[in-house]
């Protein structure tokens, strides 16, 4: 029985009026039916309120019985349970006790129903004389229409494998070589700008529009998309460097770039000429060998353009000037 | 069940099965159709059932039919308040029987099912609440509204009387 709460009292008050509850229960409910004097006890004798049921009946009991077979009880034949027996519809537990019960009455009709199954050759020959076979007249005569024309399908083909083709040339194969290229720039063309004004604003801006020119006439390559390039980047003076450029999806790029000062070796100069031990010279180039394998060391790439250096003399044989040239690139720089 | 137990059963149970159902759709038709369909459930699972849970198994879905029918019935009727045919205001005759039959027709469906399995079949509180779904408490609550109900409904035949 539930605790004893304003939404369970009504179902205390019955058990009470029915005499069901105990004599603690009881109090128990007179205390609360005091404390919350607003609740109603309800009529006492409630029991006058059973119903004694009426005498209706319900005429089609007959309906509802079964016989032994599982049938209603009036219906005189078998032969619907025989019919799923011998088609095999019934339950390996059905079929047994249906097979019993008419064993039992010793009734000849089982055995005339089996009988009439067929076997199993019976059946596939039953079967296939039953095939229906369909009669010319029956045909569908405009079989042609059904077919793709063949033209159409080696159309279909040969677009197909160009694009297949199309597609593999244009993977990536990751075991080819670097190809190395190299920007080219004609110093003359770049120092037409060469004004201060220009040079102090957008530097780089030129540069890498030269070299985007020299990428876009190239373009033609398969390796495009992934290039790098060593180019001389051209800027007033000392600012003179050598960097390292990739083109990636048309985006260009400085990977690395190193100022000349950082490999010009130069000594202290006389007012015009500089005379420059083959030692300096040495290690002047071996500092551009240097700086081009750090520049270069991002994409661990070699890259063995020919660089050419080479010392301006004058008449007397001083060296006046250095020229660095990559490719086709050159740079001058004059000795103080 | 076997066929000799289920025979047995509608022996049994199909009368008072259709007077439940008889008296809470007050539609003989309807109550025959449930009837036969709850034997015919019964009839399909009675390998499953064991004897003594038969009764109950039939109350239980034939209980379940009938709300269903009476649900659906309620969606496309719109039912006239009951207060309207209260029996109690012509009453046919003063048998006190008559008079709680009349007076049951009156209680809504929920309490007067109960009463009905309660006082008709002698089920047990908890009995009716497995048929019904309710909780046993939930039935006792019903049981007594309805009895409170039945009884100021006699009381106020004997003021009119």
């Amino acid at each position: 029985m539930k605790k004893l709460n304003k939404h369970t009292y009504e179902a205390w008050l019955l058990d009470y009026h029915e005499g069901n509850l105990s004599a603690g229960k009881k109090q128990e409910l007179i205390a609360f039916m005091t404390a919350n004097p607003h609740l109603q006890w309800g009529e006492h004798e409630l029991s006058e309120t059973t119903l004694k049921p009426e005498t209706e009946v319900f005429q089609l009991k007959n309906k509802l019985l079964k016989n032994e077979f599982g049938l209603e009880a009036n219906e005189s034949d078998i032969e619907y349970k025989m019919i799923e027996l011998v088609e095999g519809l019934l339950t390996k537990t059905e079929a047994k006790n249906f097979e019993n019960k008419l064993s039992a009455k010793q009734t000849k009709t089982l055995k005339h129903y089996k009988a009439s199954k067929l076997t199993a050759s019976d059946e596939s020959y039953l079967h296939k004389k039953t095939l229906y076979k369909q009669g010319k007249n029956s045909w569908f005569l405009d079989t042609k229409s059904l077919f793709i024309r063949k033209e159409y399908f080696s159309y279909a083909a040969s677009l197909l494998a160009v694009i297949l083709a199309v597609v593999w040339l244009q993977k990536p194969n990751p075991n080819a070589s670097y190809e190395k290229r190299i920007a080219f720039m004609q110093v003359d063309d770049f120092k037409l700008d060469l004004n201060e004004t220009l040079i102090k604003s957008t530097p780089e801006k030129k540069l890498y529009s030269a070299v985007e020119n020299t990428f876009e006439e190239k373009q033609n390559s398969p390796t495009l998309k992934k290039e790098t390039s060593l180019a001389l980047h051209l800027q007033p003076k000392e600012k003179t460097s050598i960097a390292l450029f990739t083109h990636q999806n048309n985006q260009l790029d400085i990977v690395n770039r190193i100022n000349s000062s950082d490999f010009f070796v130069e000594e202290n100069s006389s007012e015009s000429e500089t005379i420059l031990s083959p030692e300096i010279t040495f290690k002047t180039k071996a500092r551009i060998k240097n700086a081009l394998a750090t520049i270069t060391k991002p994409v661990k790439t070699k890259i063995d353009e020919q660089i050419r250096f080479e010392e301006l003399q004058n008449e007397k044989g001083h060296i006046v000037a250095w020229e660095l040239a990559l490719g086709p690139v050159q740079i001058k720089r004059n000795l103080k | 069940l076997t066929t000799q137990e289920y025979n047995q059963t509608v022996d049994n149970v199909s009368d008072s099965l259709y007077r439940f159902l008889l008296k809470s759709s007050k539609n003989k038709m309807l109550s025959e159709d449930l009837v036969q369909e709850s034997f015919e459930k019964l009839w399909i699972h009675h390998q499953e059932i064991e004897v003594n849970k038969a009764k109950s198994w039939l109350f239980t879905t034939a209980y379940r039919m009938f709300i269903d029918w009476h649900r659906r019935e309620s969606k496309q009727v719109d039912e006239s308040p009951t207060e309207q045919q209260s029996p109690w205001v012509h009453p046919v005759n003063h048998d006190l029987q008559s008079i709680l039959h009349q007076a049951l027709e009156s209680l809504p469906l929920q309490q007067k099912q109960v009463v009905l399995l309660r006082d008709y079949e002698g089920y047990s509180y908890d009995e009716i609440g497995e048929i019904t779904s309710l909780s046993e408490s939930q039935v006792k609550v019903s049981i007594f509204r309805a009895r409170k109900a039945l009884k100021n409904y006699i009381g106020k035949l004997d003021l009119v009387v």
